[in-house]
């Protein structure tokens, strides 16, 4: 499985350098600029403050024109993980549904958070319990997910909802913390599963995300072999 | 030269934390007057030219400069000076 | 053509208006006797900036010399952008402490923002990648609008800089004094990580080479900042006709990357950071240091605004501008760096063999000046030193004894205090995980970071107990160095050097300057006998305003290493039946003491005592046992003294509480803020062999699972509280006195 983790102006290499140490993902740091992701199993949207926010998060790098590639990718169905500000790259970019708005009490926010797994049935959480409650950092200043009623409803209805907060710290709507798209190749989520890797730094909670997609892509890729 | 101010503001009914937060501010203080806070934020472009302005400026808005899932937007024309 | 309406030499020198640039008289003369002529209005400006406190040391210089930067982990010692430790494997810790106090006292938020992001350019200009952000701040108490406007706008503003350029702000300390109403203290530490192998440094050699300018264009911004961060603030706090200056984190995050990209290039020679007196102090510094000179073209510096004169440009702080020197011939291979991050890189000057400074705009020689006497022959002045009469007074009190009943509401109130309450309203607003190293986050006695790769990690401090140093320079600069060293003990680490953010008020008052002397002659003794020696700082002075001085606040930042993850250690009690025991004898000491301010709103009396000796001992005992595996948890005591240390162990655990027993007088025993203490827990099993190797140990308690503080004194029992109310009531008191109308 070969992985590119996209990397724009002010992202942060964080992700990269995690799953490659931390899981042995055979993963390149692909600048914006390089636009060929012919090659690739997998994409990572890391987190940071592309474009140093400025405008709205994400709406800067989401009119880049690595963005085309990223699309045409995920049609194909290759599976896309958007941690943060990948998350809200792609809400800009319209490939999940949504937006994000300022933290409910303005203040950015760093601090672990309790998650629950909504949906253990993606390409993305199959490693974990149905409902389970998970421990994994969150590190934002506008990462109240905001939607309308409808597209909540149609939300609840395709199971999209993956990760929601137990506590809710910045106002999201039905306390989302990370959706999939329709098709459930992509993962939009804003606390970060890569800085939840190790018990020294306080939490092995997000190793599973990392295992359960490594899995998942396995079977399916033995299955078609 | 020509100027495009663009007005974007949160949609009614989207939570404007920022207002809420300036309002609870301006209540607390002897302006007692102030019904409700909406902080939006203003984009100023300058134009070589009229043509084609106003066109331009819808682009603009719809490609980059407005979110709709949560933004409104309008906007009014100016003739400027060079400054 | 705005050059034709500055003063001619003539009128500089008839109307005196170097005096406005912060030259003196004697200074102005003495340029005059260097140069055999009258300076233009540049030159002046050039050299104003050049001799500024903030870049010549003119007054600190002295002082300065007491400092020791002498050990075996010492690689770099001040002269450069920072200094650099040594932590083994080839690797290399470079760090540095700088206030951003009188642009902070303008505009907060940009204050402080900007403030992160020169002390970091300091770190990625010597090639190292940063990997922490510490800051020190100082307000005036949090019951006035101003000081809640300014508290929320520093931290604002050094979060959202810090938090952009993806480098963890791990910690650092925030305290709440009167004499700091009018003029608080913004000190931001940049931490980094580099490979022995790869240190740069600020130099220009090589005849003919290539000066290349890079980063952000050149705006009005800051004019004189180094200059006006140098004199007193005025009544009504206002710059000098300047902009603010205005920070780009976006920008600086880019430029961080690329000019490490350009670290592992060899056509570069030197790089050094546009900071305080910009392009200036960059350019003249690097040429001096390399004993060359310099020219530059002036209509080739990126400009923001139009019409720039060659002063103002010379003199501009616009943020995130880097200067470097370049192998002449391979400027391409350097621009192709930066444009790949879609930086500005241009070429505008040479490296020239004449020891001059020579600056060309519009086609003419604007300024013509030797290298040396600029960077280097700055006035040195030995200021006059007076014992005030407020420490004659002190000395002679009667030691001062307080008087509490409830010993349950001080606890209360202690916690209330803003200096000892939680700072989490502030922390989590750093992103302190950034870069996912982070073992022990804000809020510690010192944040750790792991070195990935490697089996250690870092401990990283400032401290600076300004109350003490108030009431006794000399010991209270003995004990700011070593209770950073005992923070750096307690969470398992063995301190290796310091930096110092001198902060003082007017050192043309003798009574001020002696502060200075005092306080830097402690601070000197007691980093030699800890062996922390001093490898940068910074030195502010002037701060006042209206006359009244800040306390002497000369701020540690001290970073520390452990050998091995293992013995990373944090504050927090970890199971029930452990054993507590205290470090160290407790005396009836209360001078400076947070109880003092509580009870009298003043302090006075003497500062705690300090035996250099003793103290050195028990960290090398504490130290030894936390390597040996016996210590569950480590705290130093300080401000509100054991109570409030026992509080601090207990929050954050899953209800946890404690049983103490103690014989002596209440007071004292609970509050006192005697020095060279420790509070730890150790395992049932370990205790005796804890107390071999630790002499001043001795069990005052267990760690229990019921959730209370009790403690008994003379089988009185004098505290009987829930954890969980306490905690809410530490957690609660800032963001309540945030709430609350003035």
């Amino acid at each position: 499985m070969k992985c590119a983790a996209i990397i724009f102006p002010g992202s942060s290499h964080d992700l990269y350098e995690m799953v490659k140490e931390c899981l042995n993902l055979d993963v390149d740091l692909v600048w914006y600029k390089d636009t060929n992701l012919d090659h690739y199993d997998l994409l990572l949207l890391s987190g940071g403050f592309s474009y140093g926010d400025y405008l709205r998060p994400g709406a800067l790098a989401a009119r880049t024109e690595i963005l085309a590639q990223i699309c045409e990718k995920a049609a194909q169905g290759t599976p896309i993980l958007a941690i943060g500000n990948g998350f809200q790259i792609l809400l800009e970019a319209g490939l999940l549904p949504g937006a994000m708005l300022i933290n409910e009490d303005i203040n950015f926010i760093c601090q672990n958070k309790n998650l629950i797994v909504r949906n253990n049935q993606t390409f993305f959480t199959t490693a974990y319990d149905q409902n389970e409650v998970i421990s994994i950092p969150i590190a934002h200043g506008e990462g109240c997910y905001y939607c309308d009623d409808q597209t909540l409803a149609q939300l609840e209805k395709n199971n999209q909802i993956v990760f929601t907060y137990q506590d809710n710290p910045n106002g999201s709507v039905g306390n989302i913390a990370g959706i999939v798209n329709e098709q459930g190749n992509i993962l939009g989520m804003m606390p970060h599963p890569e800085r939840a890797l190790e018990t020294i730094l306080g939490s092995e909670d997000g190793l599973r995300l990392f295992q359960s997609m490594i899995t998942n892509w396995r079977e399916k890729h033995v299955t078609n072999a | 030269m020509i100027k495009a101010n663009v007005y974007i503001k949160l949609k009614k009914g989207v939570l404007d934390s920022q207002g809420k937060a300036v309002q609870e501010l301006v209540n607390g203080s002897e302006i007692d007057h102030v019904e409700n806070v909406r902080v939006g934020k203003l984009i100023e472009l300058t134009f070589a030219n009229r043509e084609n302005i106003n066109e331009q400026v819808e682009k603009l808005c719809q490609e980059l400069l407005v979110n709709y899932e949560m933004e409104d937007y309008s906007y009014t024309i100016e003739e400027c000076g060079d400054e | 053509m705005s050059q034709m309406l500055e003063p001619s030499p003539e009128t500089i020198e008839k109307d005196k208006l170097y005096l406005e640039m912060g030259l003196t008289d004697e200074e102005y003369q003495s340029i005059i006797r260097i140069l055999e002529r009258r300076p233009n209005y540049t030159e002046t400006g050039i050299f104003s900036v050049m001799w500024s406190e903030h870049c010549s040391y003119k007054t600190s210089k002295p002082l300065l010399r007491k400092f020791s930067s002498q050990g075996p982990q010492v690689v770099q010692g001040p002269g450069e952008g920072a200094g650099i430790v040594d932590i083994g494997d080839g690797q290399g810790i470079v760090f540095k402490i700088e206030s951003h106090n009188s642009p902070s006292a303008i505009e907060p938020y940009q204050g402080a923002a900007t403030g992160v992001g020169g002390i970091m350019r300091d770190i990625f200009s010597m090639g190292a990648k940063p990997i922490a952000a510490l800051n020190s701040l100082r307000f005036g108490p949090l019951n006035s609008d101003r000081t809640k406007y300014l508290f929320e706008e520093v931290v604002r503003g050094i979060a959202d800089y810090g938090n952009r350029l993806g480098v963890p702000t791990v910690g650092g300390e925030i305290q709440f004094d009167e004499c700091y109403q009018g003029n608080p203290l913004v000190n931001a530490m940049g931490i980094g990580l580099i490979e022995l192998k790869d240190i740069q440094k600020g130099v220009a050699t090589g005849l003919g080479n290539t000066v290349i300018y890079v980063g952000s264009k050149t705006g009005r911004d800051g004019i004189h900042g180094a200059t006006f961060s140098s004199v007193e603030l005025s009544e009504d706090n206002k710059g000098q006709g300047s902009d603010i200056q205005a920070g780009d984190p976006f920008v600086e995050k880019l430029l961080t990357d690329a000019c490490l990209e350009v670290t592992h290039c060899d056509a570069l020679i030197g790089m050094q950071d546009m900071g305080a007196a910009g392009l200036t102090s960059s350019a003249s510094e690097m040429a001096s240091k390399a004993g060359m000179g310099m020219e530059l073209d002036l209509n080739l510096v990126p400009q923001r605004e139009e019409n720039m004169t060659a002063y103002e440009m010379m003199l501009s702080e616009s943020q995130e501008r880097m200067l470097l020197v370049v192998e002449q011939g391979r400027e391409q291979e350097i621009f192709a760096i930066f444009e790949k991050y879609d930086l500005e890189a241009v070429a505008i000057g040479r490296v020239t063999g004449d020891k001059r400074f020579r600056l060309f705009h519009n086609g003419e020689v604007v300024c013509d000046l030797p290298v040396d006497p600029l960077a280097e022959d700055a006035p040195v002045y030995y200021k006059e030193a007076k014992v005030p009469a407020y420490y004659e007074k002190f000395q002679n009190q009667a030691s001062y004894q307080p008087k509490v009943d409830d010993y349950e509401y001080i606890l209360t109130r202690l916690l209330q205090q803003p200096t000892i309450a939680s700072k989490e309203y502030a922390y989590q607003q750093f992103d302190s995980l950034a870069q996912v190293n982070t073992v022990v986050a804000p809020g510690s006695d010192a944040a750790v970071i792991r070195i990935r790769g490697y089996d250690k990690a870092i401990a990283l401090t400032t401290d600076c107990n300004s109350r003490y140093i108030y009431l006794d320079p000399e010991i209270g600069g003995q004990i700011a160095v070593a209770e950073a060293a005992r923070n750096i003990v307690a969470s398992g680490a063995r301190p290796l050097a310091l930096t110092d953010g001198l902060n003082y008020g007017n050192p043309d008052k003798p009574e001020n300057y002696w502060q200075m002397e005092k306080s830097v002659e402690g601070m000197a003794k007691a980093s030699i006998e800890l062996d922390t020696p001093v490898v940068s700082g910074n030195v502010s002075l002037y701060n006042e305003k209206a006359g009244v001085s800040i306390f002497p606040t000369p701020i540690v930042g001290m970073v520390g290493l452990h050998r091995s993850t293992k013995d990373i250690t944090t504050v927090q009690f970890k199971a029930e039946q452990d054993v507590i025991l205290l470090i160290g004898d407790t005396k009836a000491e209360f001078g400076g003491s947070e109880l003092q301010n509580l009870l009298e709103g003043e302090y006075f009396g003497k500062a705690p005592s300090l035996d250099l000796n003793i103290e050195k001992r028990r960290q090398a005992q504490l130290l030894t046992a936390i390597q040996k595996g016996y210590v569950q948890s480590a705290h130093d005591l300080s401000e509100g003294g054991l109570a409030v240390a026992l509080g601090e162990s207990l929050f954050g655990t899953e209800n946890l509480g404690a049983e103490i027993d103690l014989n002596g007088d209440p007071t004292s025993l609970l509050f006192s803020e005697s020095q060279s203490r420790f509070l730890v827990s150790i395992k049932p099993d370990h205790v005796e062999a804890f107390l071999e190797i630790v002499e001043d140990a001795r069990p005052i308690g267990q760690v229990t699972s019921d959730g209370k503080l009790q403690i008994t004194c003379d089988r009185q029992k004098v505290i009987n509280q829930s954890v969980r109310q306490l905690e809410a009531t530490w957690k609660g008191a800032i963001p309540c006195l945030l709430k609350s109308k003035a």
